[in-house]
């Protein structure tokens, strides 16, 4: 039992370590190669916690391959339009100007019944109000609403809403974060006064508070412990 | 470009890894082989008690590749491998030529094909 217990902790961070060097985009999405490897790398990661009788680097070794070739994969994509296509092949576009292309929905054996549940999940019910429906190579399909249907922003209605800040979270569950502070340019002296203006003698007694431009601040104190 | 040179640093890293296993089970095998071979002749020569010295000097060498086989080749192979060397033992010390030399027969099969397992050919990869 031992050993499975330590097989498991190992092949976890083994392949925890070689997502985190893939970066994040794999989280998200998917692309053909990175499919490919996220099944193969399940099947893999489970054989040697299953059977002790095999040698654990029968897994990690294919596992450590796969993510490498997909590193390599992903970089020779970037530098080659070519194989880029190559592998993961070319958006299709499935709807134009409020027509559906027929050719290109065969081509990628994408159904009606599809096109228009990926159309409905996107709030759109009327084909004929889509300007352009993509099929992406990750296979999400992104549409673009025709001028007219499209919502009106606020420079076509003309007026100038606040401009969005970034907001900088400055306490979390008691806990300062430093570095969020120095990045909002202020101080400890600033965040005590911020703190007695709040009510609270310590940032222990606060759950969160985020900060943005102009002094804005959003402050929630922790709740009390239930008894 | 950083990642993809650590990947293809990762893939050269275990090729030249997977070559060493192929050399490291090739001189291991070849090294037993040459016992047995001797083990095959003692036997034939009906000089049963050098053979079975032979042969656990080819069974010494096993046990002590033991750290890189445990890592390299499945327990089962393994295991079925350590019994392949108590029975030529055993058969040898009965003194039986005929079934002593079938055993030996099998004891090389045995090593021949996991050194073959490490060996890239169409047999092994389909």
């Amino acid at each position: 039992m031992i050993v499975i217990f330590a097989r498991t902790i190992i092949v976890f961070f083994v392949i925890l370590i070689l997502m985190r060097i893939m970066g994040k985009r794999q989280l998200g999405e998917l692309e053909l190669s990175e499919l490919i490897v996220s099944v193969m790398v399940a099947n893999l990661a489970a054989m040697p916690l299953q059977d002790i009788g095999m040698p654990l680097f029968n897994a990690v070794i294919p596992i450590v391959l796969l993510f490498s070739l997909e590193i390599i994969i992903s970089g020779i994509s970037m530098k080659s339009i070519k194989f880029r296509v190559l592998i993961y092949g070319k958006p299709c576009i499935l709807i134009e100007d409020g027509r559906i292309a027929q050719h290109n929905m065969k081509k990628c054996r994408f159904t009606i019944d599809e096109l228009m549940a990926s159309l409905r999940s996107q709030g759109i019910l009327d084909v004929a109000k889509v300007k352009y429906s993509v099929l992406e190579t990750d296979g999400s399909l992104n549409t673009v609403l025709q001028a007219g249907e499209q919502p009106a922003t606020a420079s076509q209605l003309g007026i100038a809403p606040d401009e969005l800040s970034y907001p900088y979270t400055i306490i979390d569950n008691g806990r300062i974060l430093s570095e969020n502070l120095r990045l909002y340019g202020r101080d400890m002296n600033w965040l005590n006064k911020q703190l007695l203006s709040h009510g609270v003698k310590s940032q222990k007694e606060v759950f969160t508070m985020i900060a943005f431009d102009g002094d804005r601040i959003y402050f929630e104190k922790l709740e009390e412990k239930k008894k | 470009m950083k990642n993809m040179l650590f990947g293809f640093a990762v893939v050269v890293a275990v090729f030249i890894g997977v070559c060493f296993g192929i050399y490291r089970i090739d001189t291991t095998t070849e090294d037993m082989l040459v016992h047995i071979e001797y083990a095959r002749g003692f036997t034939q020569s009906g000089d049963f008690a050098s053979a079975s010295q032979e042969i656990r000097a080819a069974m010494n060498i096993w046990e002590d590749s033991g750290f890189y086989t445990h890592i390299c080749i499945r327990n089962s192979e393994l295991d079925e491998t350590t019994d392949t060397f108590f029975k030529a033992l055993s058969d040898i010390s009965s003194e039986n030529k005929e079934v002593s030399l079938i055993s030996i027969e099998k004891l090389t099969l045995h090593l021949l094909s996991v050194q073959e397992m490490e060996h890239a050919s169409l047999r092994t990869v389909f």
